[in-house]
Protein backbone atom coordinates (compact mmCIF):
# COMPACT_ATOMS: atom_id res chain seq x y z
CA UNK A 1 0.00 0.00 0.00
CA UNK A 2 1.30 3.40 -0.85
CA UNK A 3 2.50 5.13 2.15
CA UNK A 4 0.12 7.75 1.75
CA UNK A 5 -2.60 6.02 2.00
CA UNK A 6 -1.55 4.02 5.11
CA UNK A 7 -0.75 7.37 6.89
CA UNK A 8 -3.93 8.49 5.90
CA UNK A 9 -5.79 5.26 7.35
CA UNK A 10 -3.65 5.50 10.25
CA UNK A 11 -5.21 9.26 10.39
CA UNK A 12 -8.65 8.89 10.05
CA UNK A 13 -8.71 6.30 12.81
CA UNK A 14 -6.85 8.20 14.98
CA UNK A 15 -8.88 11.31 14.67
CA UNK A 16 -12.36 9.47 15.34
CA UNK A 17 -10.76 7.70 18.47
CA UNK A 18 -9.62 10.83 19.97
CA UNK A 19 -12.82 13.09 19.50
CA UNK A 20 -15.04 13.70 22.42
CA UNK A 21 -18.09 11.48 21.74
CA UNK A 22 -21.12 13.77 22.73
CA UNK A 23 -23.90 11.98 25.05
CA UNK A 24 -26.30 10.60 22.67
CA UNK A 25 -30.40 11.37 23.65
CA UNK A 26 -32.41 9.68 21.21
CA UNK A 27 -35.74 10.81 23.27
CA UNK A 28 -34.93 14.01 22.03
CA UNK A 29 -33.78 13.04 18.54
CA UNK A 30 -37.61 11.58 18.49
CA UNK A 31 -39.24 14.25 20.04
CA UNK A 32 -37.56 16.12 17.35
CA UNK A 33 -38.26 13.91 14.53
CA UNK A 34 -41.90 13.76 15.24
CA UNK A 35 -41.48 17.28 15.43
CA UNK A 36 -40.24 17.50 11.66
CA UNK A 37 -42.40 14.97 10.96
CA UNK A 38 -45.50 17.15 12.14
CA UNK A 39 -43.81 20.32 10.28
CA UNK A 40 -43.20 18.62 6.91
CA UNK A 41 -47.10 17.30 6.89
CA UNK A 42 -48.37 20.82 8.50
CA UNK A 43 -51.72 20.10 9.99
CA UNK A 44 -51.03 16.26 9.75
CA UNK A 45 -50.49 14.39 13.36
CA UNK A 46 -48.60 11.74 13.63
CA UNK A 47 -49.71 8.81 16.38
CA UNK A 48 -46.84 7.76 18.67
CA UNK A 49 -47.41 5.17 21.82
CA UNK A 50 -47.48 6.94 25.41
CA UNK A 51 -44.84 5.06 26.63
CA UNK A 52 -42.53 7.04 24.77
CA UNK A 53 -44.25 10.07 25.29
CA UNK A 54 -44.64 9.60 28.87
CA UNK A 55 -40.62 8.73 28.91
CA UNK A 56 -40.46 12.26 27.23
CA UNK A 57 -42.25 13.83 29.80
CA UNK A 58 -40.03 12.30 32.85
CA UNK A 59 -37.11 13.07 30.70
CA UNK A 60 -38.58 17.10 30.50
CA UNK A 61 -37.93 16.76 34.09
CA UNK A 62 -40.95 16.01 35.46
CA UNK A 63 -42.55 19.25 35.42
CA UNK A 64 -45.01 20.14 38.24
CA UNK A 65 -47.99 22.18 36.98
CA UNK A 66 -48.44 24.54 39.12
CA UNK A 67 -48.88 28.31 39.16
CA UNK A 68 -45.84 29.69 39.94
CA UNK A 69 -47.68 31.64 42.71
CA UNK A 70 -49.53 28.60 43.48
CA UNK A 71 -53.06 30.52 44.05
CA UNK A 72 -55.40 28.36 42.63
CA UNK A 73 -56.43 31.33 40.19
CA UNK A 74 -57.77 30.60 36.43
CA UNK A 75 -56.17 30.54 33.07
CA UNK A 76 -54.76 33.87 32.16
CA UNK A 77 -55.54 35.72 29.22
CA UNK A 78 -52.78 35.69 26.57
CA UNK A 79 -50.52 38.61 26.01
CA UNK A 80 -51.80 40.82 23.92
CA UNK A 81 -49.59 43.52 24.64
CA UNK A 82 -49.10 46.23 21.65
CA UNK A 83 -45.54 46.27 22.70
CA UNK A 84 -44.24 43.04 22.24
CA UNK A 85 -42.50 42.03 18.82
CA UNK A 86 -45.02 40.89 16.22
CA UNK A 87 -42.93 38.07 14.94
CA UNK A 88 -40.63 37.29 17.24
CA UNK A 89 -40.44 34.25 19.55
CA UNK A 90 -41.91 35.70 22.86
CA UNK A 91 -38.87 35.72 25.40
CA UNK A 92 -40.38 35.12 28.79
CA UNK A 93 -41.89 31.82 29.82
CA UNK A 94 -45.42 32.27 30.52
CA UNK A 95 -47.31 31.53 34.03
CA UNK A 96 -47.89 27.89 34.94
CA UNK A 97 -51.32 26.63 35.83
CA UNK A 98 -52.94 23.97 38.10
CA UNK A 99 -54.78 21.61 36.15
CA UNK A 100 -56.96 21.34 39.25
CA UNK A 101 -58.34 24.43 38.73
CA UNK A 102 -59.73 23.68 35.02
CA UNK A 103 -63.57 22.51 34.21
CA UNK A 104 -64.56 19.44 32.67
CA UNK A 105 -65.18 19.50 28.75
CA UNK A 106 -66.26 17.55 26.33
CA UNK A 107 -64.31 14.27 25.05
CA UNK A 108 -61.80 15.33 22.22
CA UNK A 109 -63.00 15.10 18.63
CA UNK A 110 -59.49 13.56 17.56
CA UNK A 111 -59.14 9.74 18.30
CA UNK A 112 -56.87 8.32 20.35
CA UNK A 113 -56.71 4.96 21.58
CA UNK A 114 -56.48 3.91 25.26
CA UNK A 115 -55.67 -0.18 25.42
CA UNK A 116 -55.63 -1.02 21.87
CA UNK A 117 -59.47 0.70 21.51
CA UNK A 118 -59.85 3.16 18.91
CA UNK A 119 -62.10 6.17 21.13
CA UNK A 120 -63.69 8.61 18.61
CA UNK A 121 -65.46 10.67 20.78
CA UNK A 122 -67.54 8.56 23.24
CA UNK A 123 -67.41 4.93 21.39
CA UNK A 124 -64.72 2.51 20.73
CA UNK A 125 -63.43 0.44 18.24
CA UNK A 126 -60.64 -2.34 18.52
CA UNK A 127 -58.38 -1.43 16.02
CA UNK A 128 -55.08 -1.05 16.07
CA UNK A 129 -53.18 0.31 12.86
CA UNK A 130 -49.36 1.08 12.50
CA UNK A 131 -49.72 4.74 12.02
CA UNK A 132 -52.82 7.59 11.92
CA UNK A 133 -52.70 10.80 10.83
CA UNK A 134 -55.43 13.05 11.64
CA UNK A 135 -56.53 16.75 10.30
CA UNK A 136 -59.29 19.33 9.92
CA UNK A 137 -61.39 16.16 11.50
CA UNK A 138 -60.46 13.52 9.28
CA UNK A 139 -58.03 10.34 9.76
CA UNK A 140 -56.28 8.23 7.91
CA UNK A 141 -54.73 4.87 8.90
CA UNK A 142 -51.41 3.65 7.18
CA UNK A 143 -51.05 -0.42 8.04
CA UNK A 144 -49.20 -3.13 6.40
CA UNK A 145 -45.33 -3.21 6.65
CA UNK A 146 -41.98 -2.31 4.99
CA UNK A 147 -41.65 -5.74 3.51
CA UNK A 148 -45.26 -5.79 2.31
CA UNK A 149 -46.81 -2.27 1.70
CA UNK A 150 -48.53 0.16 2.87
CA UNK A 151 -52.20 0.62 2.38
CA UNK A 152 -53.85 3.94 3.44
CA UNK A 153 -57.23 3.78 4.94
CA UNK A 154 -60.03 6.52 5.46
CA UNK A 155 -61.59 6.47 8.85
CA UNK A 156 -65.38 7.36 8.44
CA UNK A 157 -67.05 7.17 11.48
CA UNK A 158 -65.77 4.19 13.63
CA UNK A 159 -65.23 2.29 9.97
CA UNK A 160 -61.85 2.22 8.22
CA UNK A 161 -61.93 2.25 4.13
CA UNK A 162 -59.33 1.06 2.19
CA UNK A 163 -58.27 3.78 -0.33
CA UNK A 164 -55.00 2.23 -2.16
CA UNK A 165 -51.45 1.31 -1.36
CA UNK A 166 -48.73 4.14 -0.78
CA UNK A 167 -45.24 3.88 0.40
CA UNK A 168 -45.12 6.53 2.35
CA UNK A 169 -46.81 9.05 4.80
CA UNK A 170 -49.48 10.67 3.91
CA UNK A 171 -50.09 14.38 3.74
CA UNK A 172 -53.02 15.59 5.29
CA UNK A 173 -54.87 19.35 3.86
CA UNK A 174 -55.22 21.89 7.49
CA UNK A 175 -58.66 21.14 6.36
CA UNK A 176 -58.87 17.84 6.44
CA UNK A 177 -60.88 18.14 2.62
CA UNK A 178 -57.56 16.57 0.32
CA UNK A 179 -54.67 14.05 1.31
CA UNK A 180 -51.89 13.19 -1.06
CA UNK A 181 -49.02 10.51 -0.68
CA UNK A 182 -46.54 8.69 -2.70
CA UNK A 183 -47.44 5.22 -4.40
CA UNK A 184 -43.90 4.19 -5.13
CA UNK A 185 -42.78 2.89 -8.42
CA UNK A 186 -39.66 1.75 -10.37
CA UNK A 187 -36.35 2.56 -10.84
CA UNK A 188 -36.41 6.18 -10.51
CA UNK A 189 -39.70 6.98 -10.88
CA UNK A 190 -42.36 8.07 -8.55
CA UNK A 191 -46.12 8.50 -8.39
CA UNK A 192 -47.83 11.22 -6.34
CA UNK A 193 -51.53 10.65 -5.88
CA UNK A 194 -54.37 13.43 -4.56
CA UNK A 195 -57.32 12.34 -3.08
CA UNK A 196 -60.43 13.51 -1.75
CA UNK A 197 -61.16 12.89 1.63
CA UNK A 198 -64.50 13.60 1.22
CA UNK A 199 -65.59 11.38 -1.41
CA UNK A 200 -62.82 8.90 -0.81
CA UNK A 201 -61.98 8.82 -4.36
CA UNK A 202 -58.91 9.87 -6.18
CA UNK A 203 -58.61 12.93 -8.03
CA UNK A 204 -55.59 13.07 -10.01
CA UNK A 205 -52.40 10.79 -10.12
CA UNK A 206 -48.62 12.51 -11.47
CA UNK A 207 -45.98 10.02 -12.28
CA UNK A 208 -42.33 11.48 -12.90
CA UNK A 209 -38.74 11.11 -12.83
CA UNK A 210 -37.78 11.31 -9.35
CA UNK A 211 -34.61 12.79 -8.22
CA UNK A 212 -34.42 11.60 -4.89
CA UNK A 213 -31.17 9.41 -4.39
CA UNK A 214 -31.39 6.10 -3.38
CA UNK A 215 -30.32 7.36 0.22
CA UNK A 216 -31.99 10.66 0.43
CA UNK A 217 -35.08 10.69 1.77
CA UNK A 218 -37.72 9.49 -0.53
CA UNK A 219 -40.40 12.46 -2.25
CA UNK A 220 -42.32 13.48 -0.12
CA UNK A 221 -45.44 15.15 -0.28
CA UNK A 222 -44.90 17.89 1.95
CA UNK A 223 -48.78 20.12 1.82
CA UNK A 224 -51.63 20.91 -0.31
CA UNK A 225 -52.75 24.26 -1.11
CA UNK A 226 -56.53 26.00 -1.48
CA UNK A 227 -56.03 25.49 -4.97
CA UNK A 228 -55.12 22.04 -4.08
CA UNK A 229 -51.47 22.28 -5.58
CA UNK A 230 -49.46 19.36 -3.51
CA UNK A 231 -46.07 20.58 -2.61
CA UNK A 232 -43.02 17.79 -3.14
CA UNK A 233 -39.96 17.56 -1.87
CA UNK A 234 -37.88 15.39 -4.60
CA UNK A 235 -34.80 14.68 -2.72
CA UNK A 236 -34.32 17.88 -1.70
CA UNK A 237 -35.81 19.37 -5.29
CA UNK A 238 -38.74 21.38 -4.75
CA UNK A 239 -41.81 20.87 -6.54
CA UNK A 240 -45.72 21.76 -6.81
CA UNK A 241 -47.94 19.91 -8.81
CA UNK A 242 -51.15 21.51 -10.22
CA UNK A 243 -53.76 18.18 -10.91
CA UNK A 244 -56.58 20.49 -12.48
CA UNK A 245 -53.73 21.24 -15.36
CA UNK A 246 -51.40 18.01 -14.44
CA UNK A 247 -48.43 20.41 -14.91
CA UNK A 248 -45.11 19.65 -12.47
CA UNK A 249 -42.50 22.29 -12.14
CA UNK A 250 -40.23 23.37 -10.05
CA UNK A 251 -40.79 25.91 -7.12
CA UNK A 252 -38.14 28.47 -8.02
CA UNK A 253 -37.25 31.61 -5.57
CA UNK A 254 -36.39 29.63 -2.31
CA UNK A 255 -33.20 27.06 -2.05
CA UNK A 256 -32.89 23.85 -2.33
CA UNK A 257 -33.92 21.26 0.74
CA UNK A 258 -35.94 24.73 1.93
CA UNK A 259 -39.29 23.37 1.43
CA UNK A 260 -41.06 22.32 4.36
CA UNK A 261 -45.24 22.66 3.46
CA UNK A 262 -47.71 24.01 2.22
CA UNK A 263 -50.59 26.46 3.71
CA UNK A 264 -53.64 27.92 2.36
CA UNK A 265 -51.98 30.46 0.20
CA UNK A 266 -49.04 28.67 -1.08
CA UNK A 267 -45.88 27.44 0.58
CA UNK A 268 -43.85 27.27 3.50
CA UNK A 269 -40.33 27.37 3.53
CA UNK A 270 -37.30 27.47 6.08
CA UNK A 271 -35.68 30.59 6.67
CA UNK A 272 -32.01 29.38 6.67
CA UNK A 273 -30.82 29.06 9.95
CA UNK A 274 -28.30 31.61 10.59
CA UNK A 275 -27.95 32.26 14.66
CA UNK A 276 -27.05 29.77 17.39
CA UNK A 277 -28.32 25.99 18.14
CA UNK A 278 -30.52 27.62 20.23
CA UNK A 279 -32.69 29.66 17.80
CA UNK A 280 -35.79 28.34 17.44
CA UNK A 281 -36.13 29.06 13.52
CA UNK A 282 -38.13 30.60 11.37
CA UNK A 283 -40.40 29.62 8.29
CA UNK A 284 -41.38 31.94 5.64
CA UNK A 285 -44.51 31.74 4.10
CA UNK A 286 -45.87 33.27 0.94
CA UNK A 287 -48.03 32.59 -2.52
CA UNK A 288 -46.80 30.38 -5.33
CA UNK A 289 -47.50 31.76 -8.55
CA UNK A 290 -48.22 29.70 -12.06
CA UNK A 291 -44.95 29.67 -13.18
CA UNK A 292 -43.73 27.96 -9.86
CA UNK A 293 -42.32 31.45 -8.47
CA UNK A 294 -42.61 32.15 -4.70
CA UNK A 295 -43.70 35.35 -3.50
CA UNK A 296 -42.26 35.44 0.18
CA UNK A 297 -45.67 36.94 2.63
CA UNK A 298 -44.21 36.75 6.29
CA UNK A 299 -42.13 35.23 8.07
CA UNK A 300 -42.89 33.37 12.01
CA UNK A 301 -40.44 32.04 14.34
CA UNK A 302 -40.77 28.59 14.06
CA UNK A 303 -39.46 25.71 11.31
CA UNK A 304 -42.34 23.35 12.62
CA UNK A 305 -45.45 25.77 12.88
CA UNK A 306 -49.09 23.33 12.76
CA UNK A 307 -51.82 26.10 10.27
CA UNK A 308 -55.21 26.31 12.08
CA UNK A 309 -58.51 24.57 9.71
CA UNK A 310 -58.85 27.63 7.40
CA UNK A 311 -55.18 29.11 7.97
CA UNK A 312 -55.85 31.73 9.83
CA UNK A 313 -53.25 31.00 12.16
CA UNK A 314 -50.38 28.96 13.54
CA UNK A 315 -49.30 26.91 16.67
CA UNK A 316 -45.66 26.29 17.66
CA UNK A 317 -43.84 25.50 20.28
CA UNK A 318 -41.56 28.28 22.17
CA UNK A 319 -38.03 27.77 23.19
CA UNK A 320 -39.40 26.94 26.54
CA UNK A 321 -41.79 24.35 25.54
CA UNK A 322 -45.11 26.44 25.68
CA UNK A 323 -47.24 27.11 23.15
CA UNK A 324 -47.59 30.27 20.85
CA UNK A 325 -50.11 31.18 18.59
CA UNK A 326 -49.18 33.06 14.95
CA UNK A 327 -52.32 35.51 13.67
CA UNK A 328 -51.65 35.54 10.00
CA UNK A 329 -53.77 38.56 9.45
CA UNK A 330 -52.18 40.77 12.37
CA UNK A 331 -49.11 39.13 12.07
CA UNK A 332 -48.96 39.22 15.98
CA UNK A 333 -47.94 36.52 18.39
CA UNK A 334 -49.70 35.24 21.34
CA UNK A 335 -48.44 33.29 23.88
CA UNK A 336 -50.61 30.52 25.35
CA UNK A 337 -50.45 30.43 29.09
CA UNK A 338 -49.01 26.50 29.74
CA UNK A 339 -46.92 25.64 31.96
CA UNK A 340 -43.39 25.38 29.84
CA UNK A 341 -42.34 21.79 29.25
CA UNK A 342 -45.57 20.00 30.17
CA UNK A 343 -47.24 19.36 26.83
CA UNK A 344 -45.87 16.42 24.27
CA UNK A 345 -47.73 17.47 21.51
CA UNK A 346 -50.42 19.43 20.36
CA UNK A 347 -52.81 19.63 16.96
CA UNK A 348 -56.16 21.61 15.88
CA UNK A 349 -59.38 19.73 16.94
CA UNK A 350 -61.19 22.72 14.97
CA UNK A 351 -60.53 26.24 14.14
CA UNK A 352 -61.00 27.61 17.38
CA UNK A 353 -59.53 25.15 19.49
CA UNK A 354 -56.31 23.65 19.92
CA UNK A 355 -55.52 20.31 22.03
CA UNK A 356 -52.49 19.33 23.43
CA UNK A 357 -51.79 16.18 25.10
CA UNK A 358 -48.87 15.76 28.22
CA UNK A 359 -48.39 13.19 31.13
CA UNK A 360 -47.54 14.82 34.40
CA UNK A 361 -44.36 14.16 35.70
CA UNK A 362 -45.79 13.16 39.67
CA UNK A 363 -48.70 10.86 38.83
CA UNK A 364 -47.96 10.14 35.18
CA UNK A 365 -51.44 10.82 34.67
CA UNK A 366 -52.44 11.31 30.92
CA UNK A 367 -54.31 14.47 29.84
CA UNK A 368 -55.91 15.92 26.93
CA UNK A 369 -56.60 19.56 27.39
CA UNK A 370 -58.53 21.76 25.07
CA UNK A 371 -57.21 25.63 24.67
CA UNK A 372 -60.28 27.89 23.22
CA UNK A 373 -58.16 30.08 21.11
CA UNK A 374 -61.21 32.63 20.88
CA UNK A 375 -62.07 32.74 24.57
CA UNK A 376 -58.39 31.91 25.42
CA UNK A 377 -59.53 29.19 28.38
CA UNK A 378 -58.31 25.35 28.84
CA UNK A 379 -60.58 22.82 30.10
CA UNK A 380 -59.76 19.12 30.23
CA UNK A 381 -61.13 16.64 27.58
CA UNK A 382 -59.98 13.67 28.77
CA UNK A 383 -57.81 12.00 31.53
CA UNK A 384 -56.06 8.74 31.54
CA UNK A 385 -54.74 6.51 34.25
CA UNK A 386 -50.95 5.84 34.28
CA UNK A 387 -52.07 2.11 33.56
CA UNK A 388 -53.48 2.37 30.62
CA UNK A 389 -51.93 2.16 27.14
CA UNK A 390 -52.66 5.37 25.42
CA UNK A 391 -51.94 6.17 22.02
CA UNK A 392 -52.64 9.87 21.27
CA UNK A 393 -51.77 12.46 18.46
CA UNK A 394 -48.36 12.98 17.82
CA UNK A 395 -46.68 16.21 16.56
CA UNK A 396 -44.31 18.36 18.77
CA UNK B 1 -41.62 -3.10 19.46
CA UNK B 2 -42.68 -0.55 18.20
CA UNK B 3 -41.00 1.99 15.16
CA UNK B 4 -40.05 4.43 18.05
CA UNK B 5 -38.55 2.13 20.19
CA UNK B 6 -36.51 0.46 17.09
CA UNK B 7 -35.64 3.98 16.16
CA UNK B 8 -34.07 4.53 19.97
CA UNK B 9 -32.41 1.19 20.11
CA UNK B 10 -31.08 1.97 16.59
CA UNK B 11 -29.51 5.38 17.44
CA UNK B 12 -28.57 4.33 20.84
CA UNK B 13 -26.39 1.63 19.88
CA UNK B 14 -25.12 3.25 17.00
CA UNK B 15 -24.88 6.70 18.04
CA UNK B 16 -21.32 7.02 18.50
CA UNK B 17 -20.07 5.14 15.06
CA UNK B 18 -22.32 7.51 13.49
CA UNK B 19 -20.57 10.39 15.54
CA UNK B 20 -17.78 9.60 14.66
CA UNK B 21 -18.04 9.41 10.82
CA UNK B 22 -20.02 12.08 10.86
CA UNK B 23 -16.96 14.48 12.13
CA UNK B 24 -14.70 12.72 9.59
CA UNK B 25 -17.08 14.17 7.25
CA UNK B 26 -17.53 17.60 8.55
CA UNK B 27 -14.33 18.21 10.46
CA UNK B 28 -15.09 19.52 13.45
CA UNK B 29 -17.43 18.53 16.59
CA UNK B 30 -19.80 21.49 16.28
CA UNK B 31 -20.92 20.37 12.57
CA UNK B 32 -20.59 16.70 13.30
CA UNK B 33 -23.26 16.66 15.49
CA UNK B 34 -25.55 19.36 14.23
CA UNK B 35 -24.93 16.59 10.48
CA UNK B 36 -25.43 13.85 12.65
CA UNK B 37 -28.38 14.88 14.16
CA UNK B 38 -29.74 16.14 11.04
CA UNK B 39 -29.58 12.73 9.45
CA UNK B 40 -31.25 10.92 12.29
CA UNK B 41 -34.23 13.35 11.92
CA UNK B 42 -34.60 12.35 8.22
CA UNK B 43 -33.86 8.55 9.25
CA UNK B 44 -36.98 9.38 11.98
CA UNK B 45 -39.19 10.75 8.98
CA UNK B 46 -38.43 7.52 6.95
CA UNK B 47 -38.18 4.68 10.02
CA UNK B 48 -41.24 2.67 9.28
CA UNK B 49 -39.11 1.87 5.82
CA UNK B 50 -35.32 1.65 7.13
CA UNK B 51 -36.07 -0.66 9.73
CA UNK B 52 -37.12 -3.04 7.16
CA UNK B 53 -34.22 -2.85 5.07
CA UNK B 54 -31.50 -5.69 5.57
CA UNK B 55 -28.81 -3.09 6.21
CA UNK B 56 -30.46 -0.22 7.97
CA UNK B 57 -26.88 1.39 9.35
CA UNK B 58 -25.61 1.19 5.92
CA UNK B 59 -28.65 3.36 5.40
CA UNK B 60 -28.16 5.58 7.80
CA UNK B 61 -24.18 6.05 7.06
CA UNK B 62 -25.27 6.74 3.82
CA UNK B 63 -28.19 9.66 4.37
CA UNK B 64 -25.25 10.56 6.46
CA UNK B 65 -22.67 10.83 3.68
CA UNK B 66 -25.66 12.37 1.56
CA UNK B 67 -27.01 14.60 3.97
CA UNK B 68 -23.56 15.93 4.01
CA UNK B 69 -23.01 16.79 0.39
CA UNK B 70 -26.38 18.45 0.08
CA UNK B 71 -25.87 20.45 3.25
CA UNK B 72 -22.37 21.47 1.74
CA UNK B 73 -24.03 22.49 -2.01
CA UNK B 74 -26.65 24.39 -0.25
CA UNK B 75 -24.15 26.08 1.35
CA UNK B 76 -22.15 27.14 -1.07
CA UNK B 77 -25.41 28.05 -3.42
CA UNK B 78 -26.26 30.58 -0.84
CA UNK B 79 -22.67 31.77 -0.59
CA UNK B 80 -23.37 31.30 3.33
CA UNK B 81 -20.52 30.94 5.98
CA UNK B 82 -20.35 29.37 9.26
CA UNK B 83 -17.62 28.47 11.48
CA UNK B 84 -18.10 24.49 10.37
CA UNK B 85 -16.63 25.67 6.84
CA UNK B 86 -13.39 27.23 8.37
CA UNK B 87 -10.82 24.53 8.62
CA UNK B 88 -10.30 24.18 12.45
CA UNK B 89 -6.70 23.77 13.75
CA UNK B 90 -5.80 20.45 15.68
CA UNK B 91 -7.92 20.30 18.54
CA UNK B 92 -6.55 19.87 22.31
CA UNK B 93 -7.03 16.42 22.48
CA UNK B 94 -4.67 15.57 19.81
CA UNK B 95 -1.42 17.98 20.16
CA UNK B 96 0.33 15.60 21.60
CA UNK B 97 -0.27 13.14 18.97
CA UNK B 98 1.91 12.59 16.13
CA UNK B 99 2.18 15.88 14.82
CA UNK B 100 2.23 14.02 10.95
CA UNK B 101 -0.90 13.02 11.63
CA UNK B 102 -2.36 15.78 12.99
CA UNK B 103 -1.05 17.72 10.05
CA UNK B 104 -2.66 15.44 7.82
CA UNK B 105 -6.20 15.61 9.05
CA UNK B 106 -5.89 18.92 9.20
CA UNK B 107 -5.04 18.75 5.10
CA UNK B 108 -7.95 16.14 4.97
CA UNK B 109 -10.47 18.51 6.17
CA UNK B 110 -9.48 21.23 3.28
CA UNK B 111 -10.25 18.68 0.99
CA UNK B 112 -13.36 19.58 -1.40
CA UNK B 113 -16.28 17.71 0.58
CA UNK B 114 -16.90 14.99 -2.27
CA UNK B 115 -13.51 13.99 -2.27
CA UNK B 116 -13.02 14.09 1.37
CA UNK B 117 -16.38 11.61 1.37
CA UNK B 118 -14.75 9.72 -0.73
CA UNK B 119 -11.91 9.65 1.24
CA UNK B 120 -13.85 9.00 4.56
CA UNK B 121 -15.61 6.26 3.13
CA UNK B 122 -12.75 4.14 1.25
CA UNK B 123 -10.21 4.51 3.87
CA UNK B 124 -11.81 4.99 7.29
CA UNK B 125 -15.29 3.04 6.08
CA UNK B 126 -13.25 0.41 4.25
CA UNK B 127 -16.23 0.58 1.49
CA UNK B 128 -14.82 -0.93 -2.14
CA UNK B 129 -15.56 1.64 -5.04
CA UNK B 130 -18.23 -0.24 -6.44
CA UNK B 131 -19.76 0.31 -3.20
CA UNK B 132 -19.02 3.82 -2.69
CA UNK B 133 -19.79 5.03 -6.41
CA UNK B 134 -23.56 3.53 -5.44
CA UNK B 135 -23.77 5.34 -2.58
CA UNK B 136 -22.89 8.24 -4.19
CA UNK B 137 -24.51 8.30 -6.99
CA UNK B 138 -21.75 8.00 -9.63
CA UNK B 139 -19.53 6.25 -10.91
CA UNK B 140 -16.73 3.50 -9.84
CA UNK B 141 -14.21 5.54 -12.21
CA UNK B 142 -15.28 8.95 -10.54
CA UNK B 143 -14.83 7.28 -7.16
CA UNK B 144 -10.88 5.86 -8.53
CA UNK B 145 -10.38 10.09 -10.00
CA UNK B 146 -11.62 11.83 -7.08
CA UNK B 147 -9.64 9.33 -4.48
CA UNK B 148 -6.55 9.86 -6.57
CA UNK B 149 -6.85 13.57 -6.30
CA UNK B 150 -7.28 13.64 -2.54
CA UNK B 151 -4.18 11.24 -2.37
CA UNK B 152 -2.11 13.17 -4.77
CA UNK B 153 -3.52 16.80 -2.85
CA UNK B 154 -2.26 15.03 0.36
CA UNK B 155 1.02 13.52 -0.76
CA UNK B 156 1.85 17.37 -2.12
CA UNK B 157 0.93 19.11 1.19
CA UNK B 158 2.45 16.65 3.11
CA UNK B 159 5.85 17.30 1.02
CA UNK B 160 5.73 20.30 1.37
CA UNK B 161 5.16 20.46 4.87
CA UNK B 162 8.19 18.33 5.14
CA UNK B 163 11.99 20.25 5.30
CA UNK B 164 13.44 18.82 2.08
CA UNK B 165 16.67 17.32 2.67
CA UNK B 166 18.03 19.30 -0.41
CA UNK B 167 16.35 22.63 1.45
CA UNK B 168 18.96 25.43 1.45
CA UNK B 169 20.15 28.74 -0.17
CA UNK B 170 19.25 29.11 -3.58
CA UNK B 171 21.57 28.32 -6.43
CA UNK B 172 22.46 32.29 -6.49
CA UNK B 173 23.25 32.11 -2.85
CA UNK B 174 25.69 29.45 -2.57
CA UNK B 175 28.78 30.17 -1.62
Amino acid sequence: MDAVEHELRATLADAADNVPVPRCDPQRLTAEGRRAAHASRLHTVWWGVASVAAALAAVAGSVAIVRSTDDGAPPQPADHSPTSPPTTAPTKPPERLKLADLPNGAPPAIPHWIDDVLHVGEQGLLIRPRLAFTAGGRTLFMTGSAANGYEIELLRGLHPTALGPASGHPVIRPDGRFAAWETGGSGHLATIQLWDLETGTMVGSRRFRSQAHCCDAPSLPLGIDALGRVYIDDGGRPLVWDHSSDVLQAVTGIGPEDLVGAWPGGAVVRVTHTGGKSEPGRSRYGTVDAAGRFHSTATYPSQFGKWSPSGSSVAFDTPYGSLALYDVETRKIVRVPLTGGWHVNFAWETENSLMLWGVTGGHHRHYWLRYDVDMRIFEIAAVFGARVEVAVPESG
Amino acid sequence: MTDDESYVAFVTARWAALFRTSYLLSGSTGAAEDLLQTTLLKAYAAWARIEGMAAPEAYVRAMLVNTFLSGRRRKSATRELSAADVPERSVASHEDRVVERSSLWDRVKLLPPRQRAVVVLRYYEDLPERQIAELLGCSAGTVKSQASDALRTLKRALEAAEPSPNAGPSAGGES
